[in-house]
């Protein structure tokens, strides 16, 4: 946490009573007023977060996260533990108030946070309790880990949501078909910190086709290769997609009689040759090499903390931007988090895993 | 070539330029350094600038590019938004910086230069398309363009490459100066290629100004004489002139800050909502405000007009010497270092609306903001006590530097078995609302201009206008004995100030 932000913890578990969480919070507020001495407290919010854990893991993930957030999003952040399987009261809650100081003033601006913590059926509370305790007239973004699965909880948070944030960096093959499925829903956007994390590289291996380079060769082309770590397939397709979706290629057919997966792709006037290698040992994607039926070839290789570029003029390398969780959330959470393009995109790579 | 790449399409989180060149004139200058290369590398940091893309700094001092980098690396390095630097956008960003010396009035120069940038141009696959800046004394604008004109650097042509002029203030110093310099620039240059910069519109809560304005339905309807009361624009400066004294003694704060700065504020505040965002449609509103501020009659200036200068004293606990004793201020002088202005839009929307403007040096502290006193509510339903513990007119407060920021300032009760009236701030700041710093005005503007958006851009009308009504008041300072008011350094102006405003019943905010 940021050295300039103060916490007020109520330091012991509330019940289940909203009343009695909302009456903790406020004596929180005035306990930070109190040591605010003579500026008020002002609070900022402009989103309901609800985060959602099951494991210690993804709590503590959830909990880091939410501290990150702190300095850059000013909201009620519900962290929702959710443990079928373990003992002890059904239903706990926590609240916590994390104040900031005002640049060039003492003024504070405060966030809040509530810990729900549900043990065996006191899952089934989790929907109402959030309802509750979201503050009205701001949007709320459910905050996922890993695949939303078939379940009411799911069903009932994200009828009040309207973003869902999701990571579908490591997911599983049928990942991305249930990220889709959920983002057809009308009431919410996705926002997919995986695609916002290969922003800066797409817009790196798009401006290799900028002139000097003829981009038309985007047209022409008869192989893509793409090679990556063998956890980051699913963030591959995504990329995949996102040229299958910019080139409007066609239908994937897939090639059956290789060790990794391949697939030809109809284009304007031919075939595309995709072939996917989740062997390397760089982290995340290691290499993307384009080649024409002209012989034109441009190929875009991470090394480091950089991307090297190799096409029509001298190799050339720029900084590969990586960006932080939370740069990613408030990124997801913004106008922009979610976009037809991620839409097209994901569409295209859910049919890389699902080849004809 | 970007229009064809179908990569390029859809890519949201940006607006990203052609590929193109962007030459400084007066590159070895303390803007270059402080604001422009700073705002550049931040770009680069960003990913903002095309991959194709050079800096070419131009000053008569000859420096090699490794001396120029080096110089720039150390300029980032303090004025940089995003410190510290990142090496690995720092070495690219670097292989894009150049030096060429020359001479702005040299014809040998531009040829020279021309040569340069085309040779850049086929090194790094730039298309032709250019950003001249012109970041040089006032005095060299008309050389500069004419001789970039009769290089072949810059034309009329409105098509590609694209070939772009950003012109930096002040943009003439009077009326009949600003008209010259248009024709000398727009006997050159397109109207469309011509970017006269004033940092202030680059600003964020100047953008919010019509953000708050138009995209919500909640103000617009109060925003008008109905409901308005007063409106106080206020751009004070903590600091004295630092050394300045030669320049100051020609501006003065009127030149200095009112007819650029403040005057682009007061006509956002008070334009009608434009057709579009488009940049004419913007402009074309902002110039009807200012061709609506109605004219002070002859003789009358100083009912409208406070000047002042100030006298040594203490600001924010520092020791401030007096105007008089700047270096390089003439003895007696009578430059304004402080001057106040009410001023009337002669406008359906305005009318009988009085806009306080003040702007001044060694103020108590450095603030920028336009303040919406409303009209008080009709009836004192709670009684004279009520109104004199602490009921106060309904402010809305749009700070535009420093703590960028909105608050509305209402009446409340004040728990208890009495009915006692607070008023209370409610604040929105930019600092702490979102979860990311707004950019530096020249970040923005110079994106803009190579993106080819002139709306944060003046346009030459509009300059001229400004210049029409400030340089009334010039004419009549100049042909008056009166003496300038004092005021002591760190305080809020002179007490003729106070008087402009108590005359109509009001009072400056102490912001």
């Amino acid at each position: 946490m940021s050295p300039d932000v103060e916490r007020f913890t109520g330091g012991h578990a509330v019940g289940v009573d909203v009343a009695a969480i909302e009456r903790d919070l406020a004596g929180l507020w005035r306990k930070a007023s109190a040591s605010g001495a003579e500026r008020s407290v002002t609070r900022a919010c402009a989103w309901n977060l609800v985060v959602h854990a099951t494991t210690d893991a993804e709590l503590a993930r959830a909990k880091t996260l939410a501290d990150a957030l702190v300095a850059v999003v000013p909201s009620r952040t519900l962290v929702l533990s959710q443990r079928t399987n373990a003992l002890g009261p059904e239903v706990e809650a926590f609240v916590t108030a994390n104040c900031r100081m005002m640049p060039g003033g003492g003024k504070l601006v405060c966030t809040e946070e509530i810990t729900i913590e549900a043990r065996g059926r006191g899952s089934d509370h989790l929907p109402s309790l959030t309802r509750a305790l979201l503050v009205p007239d701001i949007p709320t973004a459910v905050l996922w880990a890993g695949v939303p699965p078939h379940a009411p909880l799911v069903d009932e948070l994200l009828a009040v949501a309207d973003r869902l944030v999701v990571d579908t960096t490591h997911l599983g093959s049928d990942g991305l078909g249930r990220i889709e499925q959920l983002g057809n829903k009308a009431t919410h956007k996705v926002g997919d910190l995986a695609w916002l994390r290969t922003a800066p590289r797409r817009r790196v291996i798009a401006g290799a086709f900028d002139a000097p380079v003829d981009a038309g060769m985007l047209y022409r082309l008869k192989r893509v290769s793409l090679d990556c770590a063998p956890d980051a397939v699913a963030s591959a397709k995504l990329m995949l997609g996102w040229l299958g979706a910019r080139l409007s290629w066609g239908t994937p057919e897939a090639i059956d009689d290789r060790d990794a997966p391949g697939w030809m792709v109809p284009r304007q006037q031919g075939k595309v040759l995709v072939d996917l290698s989740p062997t390397a040992t760089t982290p995340g994607i290691a290499r993307l090499a384009f080649e024409s039926d002209q012989g034109e070839r441009v190929r875009i290789t991470s090394t480091d903390a950089c991307l090297t570029i190799e096409g029509a003029g001298p190799p050339h390398t720029v900084p590969h931007v990586t960006l932080p969780d939370e740069a990613l959330v408030v990124a997801a959470l913004g106008p922009r988090g979610s976009d037809r393009l991620y839409q097209a995109a994901l569409h295209r790579a859910v049919e890389l895993e699902d080849p004809t | 070539m970007t229009d064809a790449n179908p990569l390029r399409q859809g890519l949201v989180d940006e607006r990203l330029p052609e590929p193109c060149t962007l030459v400084i004139f007066g590159a070895s200058g303390d803007l270059t350094k402080r604001k422009l290369v700073p705002a550049l590398y931040t770009l680069a940091a960003e990913r903002l600038l095309p991959s194709s893309f050079c800096i070419v700094g131009f000053a008569r001092k000859d420096v090699s590019d490794a001396a120029f980098r080096e110089e720039m690396k150390a300029a980032c390095e303090k004025f940089a938004r995003h410190r510290p630097l990142d090496p690995n956008v720092w070495d690219s960003f670097a292989q894009k910086l150049f030096f060429q010396v020359g001479d702005y009035d040299e014809a040998k120069s531009y040829q020279a230069l021309k040569a340069r940038l085309a040779a850049l141009d086929q090194e790094r696959g730039i298309p032709g398309n250019r950003v001249f800046y012109l970041s040089t004394p006032p005095s060299t604008f008309p050389v500069a363009v004419r001789r970039l004109g009769e290089a072949g650097l810059v034309d009329k042509e409105k098509g590609k490459p694209f070939r772009r002029v950003i012109i930096e203030k002040p943009f003439g110093t009077d009326l009949s100066t600003a008209q010259a310099l248009n024709a000398e620039v727009l006997g050159v240059l397109d109207e469309s290629s011509v970017y006269r910069i004033d940092h202030y519109l680059g600003k964020e809560t100047v953008q919010n100004l019509m953000v708050l304005r138009f995209a919500n339905g909640l103000f617009e309807p109060l925003w008008n004489n109905r409901y308005v009361d007063h409106v106080q624009i206020t751009g004070a400066e903590a600091l004295g002139i630092e050394g300045r004294g030669g320049y100051f003694e020609q501006a003065g704060i009127l030149r200095d800050m009112v007819q650029n700065h403040l005057f682009q504020v007061l006509a956002i505040t008070a334009m009608e909502p434009p057709v579009s965002t488009h940049a004419d449609d913007l402009r074309d509103e902002k110039v009807k405000v200012l061709k609506a501020l109605r004219p002070i009659p002859e003789g009358r200036v100083d009912e409208f007009v406070v000047r002042g200068q100030y006298r040594a004293g203490t600001v924010a606990g520092r020791r401030q010497v007096s105007y008089q004793e700047e270096p390089g201020v003439v003895p007696g002088s009578k430059r304004e270092t402080y001057v106040a202005l009410k001023l009337f839009i002669d406008n359906w929307r305005w009318a009988g609306v009085p806009f306080y403007l003040r702007s001044a040096k060694a103020m108590p502290k450095k603030v920028t903001e336009v303040a919406l006193v409303f009209r008080e509510a009709p009836l004192r339903l709670f009684g004279e006590r009520a109104r004199t513990v602490g009921q106060a007119p309904n402010v809305l407060a749009i700070r535009i530097q420093p703590d960028e920021g909105v608050s509305l300032r209402f009446g409340a009760k004040v728990p208890g078995n009495t009915m006692e009236i607070q008023p209370v701030n409610m604040e929105f700041r930019y600092g702490t609302s979102f979860g990311q710093e707004p950019p530096e005005a020249y970040e923005r503007l110079l994106l803009d201009c190579m993106l080819g958006d002139q709306a944060l851009f003046t346009r030459g009308d509009e300059v001229e206008a400004s210049w029409r009504f400030i340089s009334r008041i010039h004419q009549a300072w100049e042909s008056s004995s009166a003496d300038i008011d004092t005021y002591e350094a760190g305080t809020w102006g002179p007490a003729e100030a106070d008087r402009l405003l108590l005359r109509a019943g009001h009072q400056w905010r102490r912001p």
